[in-house]
């Protein structure tokens, strides 16, 4: 199937194509392995089958992380029929008691709540009187979401249970940035808003997941990792601040962009930053000059195709197709916008079959791959990088430049 | 309702995948979410395999909780039939798909009206069985489908079964079994499952003699070959150096050849352990894992290296008997369960010289300080090319001697 997108956007060279979607990915309950790194003070329980627990103890994801705090309680065949469960869970959670050490809960949901219809609302009701812990319910479940989206729908369910208990917030202009990032990062986004004398509130997950910023009318809401659609949604629904869509910050043309635009909403000067720019393009001559012309093609799983495919249309390279699967066109318009006159395929929801039909006829030099096709495909001669590498939170800023390039030139 | 921590045991769907991956004519298709497609991920990453896994998966959408399931998974079963001519399809399902309660023979008749292909559906369920329960099943309808009661001729030659993928030191052992095999000149007939097709599997009832390396997997697979076909069958396979001579001697015996002829003689000479410095070096060793890898390790260690075993176990409870009747006169303490803390919690009392586990034990390990050697699943484990790490055989004597020099000696 094949769509124009001159309608929603404006861009009348590009066109879509969608297919049945036939791709693997990952549970979004792995999502529980790199925020356990940069929030403190949480502790899981994820409340589902056999299938769940097995995938959390023999997964990359845990042996990579290994100070998760988490346990799994496994319902059998003998409790589909009953209605109501909360005695039951509040016997097992009494064991739990000492592991879990006055941190803060929170319970997620999988497909079997999902298909049953388990109200998760009333269970948390319910244990927070008996234990008087918070107790904080989301409903992941992996019907339609790749892995990096249940960092979304976590943040979605924060802001929902916030809002139920939150006072009233005084309006004032300042700027939020959304999206879990680490130490080192935050150190480096905040001393840059420091120096350009804005008023900046802070991070949305904080260290301390009870640490809200203060979101309000006139508030600046921006994003950092372009898979965050649903908390988008309900920051703007609940407390109708402004949303700003720009470029994302990878690579050395994304950042600038990234900070121009907040600088412009503030009215304060930037010229800073293109004198930042042109030097690191200068530093990275070397390896760009090798990387030129050869070819490359991306086969997606999680969200963060567009960006990286931005950034290497401008170290020089050519692609041959972009997957990604889902394309949210609100989110994404200014980077559609930069990449629309080189005239690229995007492929919504892909088939791996077909895609691999279209590899051994065109050829590429390089191919960015999920987990489960990099032995087969090296074994046919291709280059391969997983795409894994790119949730990692060093790539994003000015210093994350090196990190990102190291994966691409390495290889040539 | 159960807590659990970590866990030993997989679901149902995985040990159909297990063997359903190993034959090499088949092609599987997983009813569930997308998202439990993370099997075909650890069988490249571990099997460091060369063919892209063949795996197709008819994915739950919003669409499918309000009109059924049916149209996607006929639509699926299309594609593979397309793509595949000459494949047969196994079909499994995962428990969360469970529950919305759909026919599968049904689907099967609506798609043998227009099209010739095979469907096979084995009897699971997948709330009650977990993985090896799950394997056994298949294998057991597999044997039941093709092998008719056709008497072909016998030849003396011997069946191994029981090696599947995502198993643990698969190929090693394996390489093991066949150095033995080759020195005493005996034929071996069929390794089922692994990289085996269907068209072998009618040539099982051949040989006269069935070697087991997978007793969780296959005990009663042994039990319906023997009342067929009467093959008997060796159960456990063969570790440490008394263990490898009684090995010898059962096979020799069954195919009436000289016993004096092909033991290694020079192996037993060399092999002085301590045998004179047994009491001064008493250490205590702690063993838990599955089945194959520890009954006759224990074995071994008593006899040939004097090490005394403080305690002894394992996750899987149908063998509890055979566990009972070895270990009845001595001190050592049997742990059937699968709790993780609670064997941690034994563990930490006893406080043992050397651990012998799954990885689910490293972290004791690592706290109190005490070496630790992986003998079984579960655990990710890679494939390891050009070095042989088993335990079984001539090649397992020399990597356990050399392992416990250096660690604890």
């Amino acid at each position: 199937m094949i769509e124009k997108c001159s309608k929603c956007l404006n861009l009348e060279k590009m066109t879509i194509i969608i297919e049945n979607g036939q791709y693997p990915s990952f549970c979004p309950i792995s999502c529980i392995s790199w925020l356990s790194d940069r929030i403190d003070d949480i502790f899981f329980i994820i409340l589902g089958t056999k299938t769940c627990s097995h995938f959390l103890s023999t997964s990359m994801f845990i042996q990579r992380f290994p100070n998760v705090k988490f346990a799994t309680i496994i319902f059998e065949e003998s409790d589909i029929g009953i209605g109501n469960i909360n005695e039951n869970l509040s016997n097992l959670i009494q064991k739990l008691l000492p592991n879990i050490n006055n941190r803060n809960v929170i319970l997620m949901g999988t497909c079997y709540t999902e298909i049953l219809k388990i109200d998760l609302m009333e269970i948390s009701n319910y244990l927070e009187k008996q234990f008087h812990l918070p107790f904080i319910p989301i409903e992941t479940n992996g019907i339609e979401s790749c892995y990096t989206e249940g960092e979304d729908i976590l943040l979605f369910g924060l802001m929902k249970y916030f809002n139920a208990k939150s006072m009233n917030n005084l309006n004032e202009k300042n700027l939020i940035l959304v999206g879990s990032l680490s130490d080192e990062k935050r150190f480096e986004f905040s001393r840059e808003f420091r120096h350009l004398d804005i008023n900046f509130a802070g991070f949305f997950p904080n260290k301390n997941l009870l640490n809200i910023p203060n979101f309000n009318r006139k508030s600046l809401v921006v994003p950092v990792h372009p898979y965050l659609n649903k908390t988008l949604r309900i920051i703007k629904r609940l407390y109708r601040s402004h949303i700003l869509t720009t470029a994302f910050p990878i690579g050395p043309y994304g950042t600038r962009i990234f900070y121009e635009a907040i600088a412009k909403h503030f009215n304060v000067e930037f010229e800073t930053f293109i004198r930042e720019e042109h030097k690191i393009w200068k530093n990275l001559k070397e390896k760009t000059e090798k990387m030129k012309g050869k070819s490359i093609f991306i086969m997606g799983d999680n969200m963060m195709e567009i960006p990286l495919c931005r950034f290497l249309l401008k170290c020089g390279l050519k692609i041959l197709e972009v997957s990604v699967p889902y394309l949210s066109r609100q989110n994404l318009k200014k980077e559609l916008e930069i990449i629309e006159k080189y005239q690229i395929s995007i492929v919504e929801s892909p088939n791996i079959f077909n895609q691999l039909e279209r590899i051994s006829n065109l050829n590429p030099d390089l191919i960015i791959t999920p987990n489960q096709l990099a032995n087969p495909l090296i074994s046919k001669g291709y280059k391969v990088v997983w795409s894994l590498k790119f949730i990692l939170p060093q790539i994003y800023g000015f210093s994350g430049v090196q990190h990102l390039i190291k994966e691409f030139s390495s290889l040539f | 309702m159960k807590l659990k921590y970590r866990s030993y045991k997989g679901p149902a769907y995985s040990g159909i995948f297990r063997v359903g991956a190993s034959l090499t004519d088949i092609i599987i298709i997983i009813n569930g979410m997308r998202s439990d497609q993370y099997l075909g991920a650890m069988l490249t990453l571990r099997e460091r395999s060369k063919e892209v896994p063949p795996l197709l998966s008819s994915c739950l959408r919003k669409k499918e909780l309000s009109f059924g399931i049916s149209e996607r998974l006929i639509d699926t079963i299309k594609i593979a039939i397309e793509k595949f001519n000459n494949k047969k399809i196994l079909l499994c399902e995962t428990c969360s798909v469970n529950l919305l309660q759909e026919d599968l023979e049904n689907i099967k008749n609506i798609i043998l009206k227009n099209y010739k292909q095979e469907i096979l559906i084995p009897p699971i369920h997948p709330f009650k069985d977990d993985e090896f329960s799950a394997a056994e099943k298949t294998m057991r309808f597999l044997i039941e489908k093709y092998c008719q009661d056709i008497n072909e001729k016998r030849e003396n030659s011997v069946n191994i079964i029981g090696p599947t993928y995502l198993g643990y030191h698969v190929q090693d052992d394996l390489d093991a079994i066949i150095e033995i095999l080759k020195k005493l000149d005996i034929k071996i007939n069929v390794i089922f499952p692994f990289g085996a097709s269907t068209k072998d599997i009618t040539k099982i009832q051949k040989a006269t003699l069935n070697i087991c390396l997978n007793a969780e997997i296959s005990f009663s697979l042994l039990l319906l070959l023997e009342e067929r076909f009467k093959q008997p069958y060796i159960l456990f396979p063969p570790i440490g150096v008394i263990g490898t001579l009684e090995f010898i001697k059962k096979l020799c015996n069954h195919f009436d050849k000289d016993y004096t002829k092909y033991v290694d003689n020079n192996l037993l000479n060399d092999f002085e352990f301590n045998r004179f410095d047994k009491d001064n070096m008493r250490k205590k060793a702690v063993v838990f894992g599955d089945i194959t890898h520890t009954i006759n390790l224990a074995k071994s260690l008593i006899m040939d290296y004097g090490i005394d075993i403080v305690m002894i176990g394992t996750y899987i409870k149908k063998f509890a008997k055979s566990f009972n009747d070895l270990f009845k006169n001595s001190n050592t303490q049997i742990l059937i369960s699968d709790n993780y803390l609670k064997i941690q919690n034994i563990i930490k009392k006893l406080k043992p010289d050397i651990i012998f586990g799954t990885v689910n034990e490293i972290k004791v390990a690592s706290t109190l300080g005490i070496p630790i050697i992986r003998i079984s699943q579960p655990g990710p484990e890679s494939k390891k090319l050009f070095v042989n790490d088993s335990l079984i055989g001539y090649k397992g004597i020399r990597n356990l001697k050399s392992k416990l020099t250096r660690l604890i000696y």
